[in-house]
């Protein structure tokens, strides 16, 4: 008897195998797509940890302004038009009144008003009177925003509740229904600009309003239900199966024309393998950061487009600057000089990347050091700075992708060129991270990823004002350098900005604290049969914020 | 034969739970950190700037516990039928494993009716033409089905088939469009059915052809034939009902064979089974979804060996019968 249940139990499961998904069954054009890379199965801005949800949520909601496929040029979304004050820190938002959610509830200034509010409420400060933010990924413009340090909410004693806030932030005023009013602490030239990453992302206030840090996780709308988790975008969610599809529909009604390709499946793979077959035999239409490798190969393919993008995150080397020898600058240059870092570009990346000068985001100055290869000059500097063959320890994550690869090149050429050259892999993230801390354990440390390359105030993070802060990742430390960074974001003045990344530029390339070597090319391989207004943004997670204008030529 | 079924179950209990508890202590001992392995760099810099920030994050999904009281934790929740939450998704954990039982165990069962169908006859085949050219033909394959890794296999095969041949699909349950189309959902599960079963198809062939070339090396074998009987009968009636014995203990290693061979094949053909979430776990170093996962296949693998256990005293009278006294 116990059998036949068991039977029965496992016959439904198998049969649940062979139906799963056939709900979703539709005519109509479909546009499916994959990033090659990770994702968080999560859609609300407190886990916003990767670029596969910025691409997701670009499809499904809005924020208050967007921007143009060079990833600056701002132009409208929620906000149909906006000014600035005189002074430059406040902003008044003109909502755009044609927009619902795709519950058909109308979106007011009310939902812009909540969504800050509620960041505010359920963020406290920590005990150095910092903001700890409830976001955990990514952060929005929010903190920025006056009034936001008083709205917060408070950490109970166990150290894990929030208790939430209940003022509201003075920095934001709702004029009118459309009409929205935000005033910041400081004039901030990276403002508006960053509203546009979906980290600010607006939520709608009829449903989240009674959600709070404790249970934010685990609503229905966070962890994607069709109908519950609403936006006002084009494309509505039909279907979300965590770590394989995120299935949207096409949302007829969205203020800005309804779009044209009728549905968008975004498949999550493991394994680039699959997505690179599926490329090839057509069941995949666009697919993002495809590894380098297969470049000539899908090029040759003649339905698809590949292209090669510039990559935000790059390659970089920090280096300890208060243990001597490497607190010398001339022993830092030579470091600079003794990698070719156009070599390592061309045989390992088969020249699908770029070689680095300073820090991306700021322009290649005229008068920019480019510490040229020339093992000659390294050992000159390092006569000059004192070396006398003391070990320069590379500390850096074992399990990075190419690791194996890359670092013993670099030591190779760090080697020919008079440098005592170690390489020190760590098993993970964590131990790398401890390891850091203790400033004897390296003279160097290798970092990836970020995207500093999207402006020059987002490389600021990586320094701290106090020299031994084992909080950073540089122990350089120099006041000028913040003056300078401050300065850049205070004034919306392009020449006045420019000047001081100028000056900021040529500091941190003389003192070198960090020596830049590449950005790897990111591909992107698209069906020649998408069209419209379809294009790849230099930022390449947001591609998707003109998806209603794509077009899709039905399968032959 | 009841009571023999209770005893072996109450004496797989205490096996489950020696297998949670070394399986924590591996999880655990593991390098990488669930909270900063996939934090972006940017992330990174920032809870690196306020530790006291990245301590309530350790707090908040108990990472900050000891081990044992980590794992006391979630043995309790277990028997009050709560797996956990997984931190990548924020989803409770038994509704990450739940929809992935049923793809795994298709696959695993389609497998393993090729690996008895092709396995069995094959083994059979060749211990009655030992060292004949069918023999020898068989012998090559199955080794060289053995030493291929099963990746291998399935991305030639994908290749092959689903891009230049494009008569399968390359991977996946079903085809986006096609999603009620039970044509297209059956094609899906050939290749990764095959590859799997085929390996398997390869091991089992060689216990069957062992098994049966002793089994036809028997005195009663020689007095059956010299009975007149035909030489089908003789192999099938007499040699296969013996050979079979000790082929049922190496199907209930099929399992356990099965599921690790899911692993790699569920990724090479991206297919939504539990395979593919064990490796996702493993990667995401999520302790709770890791024991969660080893907890299914530990009662999965223990179960078989149970049903194995009970064909054998089945099949064999002698250990029946030698029991009930």
């Amino acid at each position: 008897m116990r059998m036949r249940r068991l039977g029965v139990l496992v016959a439904t499961m198998m049969l649940a195998t062979l139906t799963a998904g056939a709900a979703s069954a539709q005519d109509g054009s479909v546009l499916r797509v994959a990033r090659l890379a990770d994702h968080f199965n999560f859609f609300h801005p407190v886990q916003f940890q990767t670029g596969n949800q910025f691409q997701w949520w670009n499809a499904v909601f809005n924020t208050l302004i967007k921007v143009e496929s060079d990833s600056k040029t701002v132009v409208s979304d929620l906000a149909d038009t906006w000014e600035v004050s005189e002074d430059g820190t406040q902003y008044t938002f003109n909502l755009n009144p044609d927009a619902t959610w795709h519950d058909g509830t109308p979106f007011t200034a009310d939902d812009v008003v909540f969504t800050i509010n509620w960041f505010a409420n359920n963020s406290t400060l920590d005990s150095t009177g910092a903001l700890a933010p409830v976001y955990k990924g990514f952060q929005p413009k929010w903190g920025a925003i006056a009034g936001v340090a008083d709205a917060v909410g408070t950490l109970d004693a166990d150290g894990v509740t929030i208790t939430p806030g209940t003022a509201a932030v003075s920095g934001v005023e709702k004029v009118d229904d459309h009409t929205v009013t935000i005033t910041l602490d400081a004039v901030n030239a990276e403002f508006l600009t960053g509203l546009a990453d979906m980290s600010n992302v607006i939520l709608p206030a009829h449903i989240l309003a009674d959600a709070t840090a404790a249970d934010i996780e685990t609503v229905p709308f966070t962890v994607g239900t069709p109908g519950v988790t609403v936006g006002t975008g084009p494309y509505k969610l039909t279907a979300f199966t965590p770590d394989q599809t995120v299935e949207l529909e096409a949302n007829a009604d969205y203020f800005k024309g309804a779009p044209s390709i009728d549905r968008i499946v975004f498949k999550l793979f493991a394994d680039p393998t699959q997505a690179i077959a599926q490329l090839e035999s057509g069941d995949l239409d666009l697919a993002f950061r495809v590894p380098p490798a297969e470049f000539d190969r899908l090029a040759a393919d003649p339905d698809l487009n590949v292209i090669s993008a510039a990559n935000p995150g790059v390659f970089r080397i920090f280096v300890n600057t208060t243990q001597a020898p490497w607190d010398t600058v001339e022993n830092r240059q030579a470091l600079a000089h003794a990698i070719n870092k156009q070599a390592i570009v061309d045989s390992f990346y088969k020249g699908r990347a770029q070689v680095l000068y300073n820090h991306p985001g700021f322009t290649v100055y005229d008068d920019i050091n480019k510490y040229e290869y020339d093992p000659a000059k390294a050992a000159e500097l390092l006569a000059t700075g004192g070396y006398a063959g003391e070990p320069f320890k590379m500390l850096y994550d074992g399990t990075f992708p190419d690791a194996g690869a890359i670092m013993p090149l670099i030591q190779a050429d760090l080697v020919a060129a008079g440098i005592n050259a170690e390489l020190v892999p760590t098993d993970g993230a964590q131990s790398y991270v401890d390891m850091l801390k203790d400033r004897t354990n390296w003279d160097g440390s290798i970092a990836i990823g970020g995207s500093e390359g999207l402006s020059p105030d987002r490389s600021r993070q990586y320094y701290s004002t106090e020299a031994l802060d084992t909080s950073t990742n540089s122990n350089y430390t120099n006041p000028q350098i913040f003056e300078l960074w401050t300065a850049g974001v205070s004034t919306v003045d392009p020449a006045a900005r420019d000047e001081a990344y100028h000056e900021l530029a040529l500091i941190l390339n003389t003192d070198l604290p960090m020596v830049h070597l590449y950005a790897p090319d990111l591909v992107m391989v698209s069906s020649k049969a998408l069209g419209g207004g379809f294009d790849i943004h230099l930022n390449e997670r947001e591609s998707f914020m003109d998806v209603e204008t794509w077009t899709l030529e039905p399968a032959a | 034969m009841g009571a023999y079924f209770i005893r072996r179950v109450l004496i797989a209990i205490p096996v489950l739970l020696g297998i949670t508890i070394l399986a924590f202590l591996v999880v655990s001992m593991t390098p990488g950190d669930p909270l900063t392995a996939r934090m972006d760099p940017e992330t990174l810099a920032r809870m690196q700037a306020h530790p006291e920030q990245m301590e309530a994050l350790r707090r908040q999904y108990g990472l900050d516990q000891p081990i044992p009281v980590q794992y006391v934790k979630w043995l309790g929740g277990v028997l009050q039928g709560d797996l956990g939450y997984a931190i990548s998704t924020g989803r409770p954990i038994a509704a990450e494993i739940g929809p992935r039982i049923g793809p795994s165990l298709m696959l695993m069962l389609l497998a393993a009716i090729v690996a008895l169908a092709f396995g069995l006859p094959a083994g059979i085949l060749s211990a009655v033409h030992q060292y004949g050219k069918v023999d020898y033909l068989l012998s090559t394959l199955t080794v060289l089905l053995i030493s291929t890794p099963t990746f291998v296999l399935g991305l030639v095969a994908i290749y092959v088939f689903g891009v230049t041949l494009n008569v399968l699909p390359v991977g996946e349950l079903y085809t986006i469009g096609k999603e009620d189309d039970l044509l297209d959902r059956l094609s899906h599960f050939v290749l990764p059915a095959l590859i799997l079963g085929l390996v398997n198809a390869a091991l089992l062939m060689r216990y069957t052809r062992a098994s049966m070339v002793e089994a036809l090396g028997a005195d009663y074998i020689t007095t059956a034939r010299s009975k007149g009987l035909s030489s089908r009968v003789v192999v099938i009636r007499h040699g296969l009902r013996n050979a079979l014995i000790p082929v049922i203990t190496v199907l209930a290693f099929l399992m356990p064979e099965l599921i690790a061979g899911a692993v790699v094949t569920e990724t090479v053909f991206n297919w939504p089974g539990l395979g593919q979430l064990s490796i996702k776990a493993a990667k995401a170093g999520d302790p709770a979804m890791m024991m969660g996962i080893v907890l299914i296949v530990g009662i999965a693998v223990l179960a078989a060996s149970i049903v194995a256990d009970l064909a054998y005293s089945m099949a064999d009278p002698r250990i029946r019968f030698d029991r009930g006294r």
